[in-house]
């Protein structure tokens, strides 16, 4: 049985909080994050992940690309790494601009790992969007979870009904 | 304002159990006649079709007849719920921390 996964996205917030305890310390935990040859065997989970870039340092750059259903390609820049504690990143949607027609989107990341007093890692992602708004559309257009094919899903029933 | 809170409290309640929420998650990807679905859990029939009947009643999945076995559907409506999709953003983290919870067995 996996360790509970909270999300917590207020409503009219732009905020999403994600907490997880892992059982391993947190140096072990940090690792699996700032890693290329690691951040490529979990980032895409149901689909294949690429790190095209990963410069785990401060201003470094990372883009990772997905592939599952489609294709779906994320980048941004390391702000602040203070391991094995926390860092702090910036993160766009690469595949939004194709979707939305524009870009001006970009997302601010704290990713802090704590100690547990049992010797386990709490890792408490903090995501803030520029808007409410942008907050919604993030969780609405996660492709990589099956929403597209829920929709296709969706329309399949709606033809049922016919 | 009372019949919204209603929905809600409905809703975020048959969101709350983690075999309901299993079982929408199944029903993202594809239909299933309930029979199919209590196959799939360790527990009896009755006790499954009872889930499918309070996801029923939050308006989350919909039940059609197919012949001799009613199929279960997930709900146009469900889908437009903003709770539904976070639910759909939470798989997605579970679904990373579960392959991380894996990799952390090793001796990286």
């Amino acid at each position: 049985m996996s360790n509970q996964t909270t999300v917590t996205a207020e409503a009219g917030s732009p905020f999403i909080t994600i907490e997880r305890i892992f059982d391993a310390p947190r140096e072990k935990v940090f690792r699996v994050f700032s890693d290329a040859a690691l951040v490529a065997r979990w980032w895409s989970p149901n689909g294949t992940a690429t790190v095209e870039a990963l410069d785990f340092r401060e201003g470094g750059r990372w883009h990772f690309s997905g592939t599952g259903d489609q294709t779906i390609s994320f980048h941004g820049f390391f702000h602040e790494i203070t391991a094995p504690e926390r860092f702090v990143q910036t993160s766009e949607f690469d595949n939004l601009e194709a979707m939305i027609g524009e870009r001006g989107h970009t997302v601010l990341a704290k990713y802090e790992f704590l100690p547990t007093e049992d010797g386990r890692t709490r890792l408490v992602t903090t995501e803030m969007y520029m808007s409410t708004e942008d907050r919604d559309m993030a969780v609405q257009s996660d492709m990589e979870s099956g929403v597209v094919r829920a929709y296709q899903s969706v329309d399949s029933i709606l033809k049922g009904m016919e | 304002m009372v019949e919204q809170n209603a929905y809600l409290d409905g809703l975020f309640g048959s969101l709350a159990d983690p075999i309901r929420r299993d079982i929408l998650r199944r029903l993202v990807d594809a239909s299933y006649s309930v029979g199919q679905l209590a196959e799939k859990y360790d527990m009896s029939f009755a006790a499954v079709a009872k889930h499918i009947k309070v996801l029923e009643k939050a308006t989350l999945i919909i039940k059609t007849r197919r012949g001799n076995e009613q199929v279960v559907s997930i709900a146009p409506a469900a889908l437009k719920d903003a709770a539904f999709y976070l639910h759909q953003y939470e798989k997605l983290w579970s679904d990373r921390f579960a392959a991380i919870d894996t990799l952390l067995q090793e001796d990286l």
